[in-house]
């Protein structure tokens, strides 16, 4: 595949289906086929995937499940990779990122579900950074098997840079998530200027009965 | 129904949801203010005022429901 294959634009409506399963495969690790949030809400990787579809349906902007967050790499006209990112707390009502999220699931998940999550909320609550106004947030970094090895992300990354400098926010850093294992990931971010600022690990044992891993780095690079 | 009314069931669902008996509502106070104010709990808070009070938000007021005085005033316009 040649680089000149792919041609990068912002994510619209007909791309919900690939990024649902961005959202979804990009917080999986090479050893485990866990899904937290399937496990959090005790649904099926199915129903998951279909309420992610409705609530990206929903246009809200600013979160991590807004369609406008996503910059996508096309190659003859179908997606292949992505890459999701906003300044947080910088919206229509200036609301943080996580409350925006959270009122998408609260309308799109049934309450029962919600219910089950909100009794593991302690188990991973470790896991959840708070995310600094202001900051570029980057979530869902994520390329098709056979599109891997050609800088899509690294790419994809750029891409954000130039969208948080043109936003006239005075965007001053950006910050991602990993965990500590993905190693690929952190190569490319390391190589896209971030630098490890903080570990974060959720103490308790069972939190592995539901998410493939319990310890993430969060990145940093000053813009 | 009356403010005060709307204020002290409200204040009893903050208490019981961010698990601290002694919380007085204030109309200016946001998730930052309250210690268990988290996304997770965010979406019970919703749900127990939605049954509470008998009402269904939109999505579009959902997001506009970013301090404790906001909720009140939806809440009024709506139990008007």
């Amino acid at each position: 595949m040649e680089n000149s294959e792919y041609i990068f634009r912002n994510a619209t409506i007909d791309d919900v289906e690939f990024l649902a399963t961005a959202i979804i495969e990009s917080k999986k690790i090479a050893t485990s086929d866990k899904v937290g949030m399937a496990n959090l809400f005790e649904l099926s990787v199915e129903e998951l995937r279909s309420y992610i579809v409705q609530m990206l349906e929903e246009e809200i902007d600013g979160c991590d499940f807004s369609i406008s967050s996503f910059i996508i790499a096309e190659c003859k006209g179908n997606p292949v990779a992505t890459f999701g990112g906003w300044i947080e707390g910088v919206n229509e009502d200036d609301m943080p990122s996580s409350l925006l999220k959270s009122n998408l699931i609260g309308y799109v998940i049934p309450l029962e579900h919600v219910k089950k999550a909100q009794e593991k909320s302690h188990l991973v609550s470790d896991l959840q950074v708070s995310r600094e106004p202001g900051a570029y947030q980057l979530e869902y970094g994520y390329t098709l098997p056979e599109h891997r090895g050609y800088g899509l992300i690294g790419k994809l990354i750029k891409l954000h840079e130039k969208r948080a400098k043109e936003s006239g926010c005075n965007v001053s850093k950006m910050q991602v998530l990993v965990y500590d294992i993905n190693t690929p990931a952190i190569k490319a971010y390391e190589k896209s200027g971030f630098r490890v600022v903080q570990r974060l690990e959720a103490k308790d044992p069972e939190v592995l009965k539901y998410y493939p891993h319990n310890k993430e780095f969060l990145l940093e690079k000053s813009l | 129904m009356e403010r005060n009314l709307i204020e002290s069931k409200l204040t009893e669902i903050f208490r019981e949801v961010f698990n601290d008996s002694a919380l007085v509502l204030q109309e200016d106070m946001t998730a930052n203010d309250v210690e268990n104010w988290d996304s997770l709990t965010h979406m019970m808070m919703i749900a127990k005022v939605e049954e509470a009070f008998g009402v269904k938000f939109r999505l579009k007021e959902l997001n506009k429901l970013k301090r404790v005085g906001d909720i009140i005033a939806v809440l009024e316009e709506k139990l008007s």
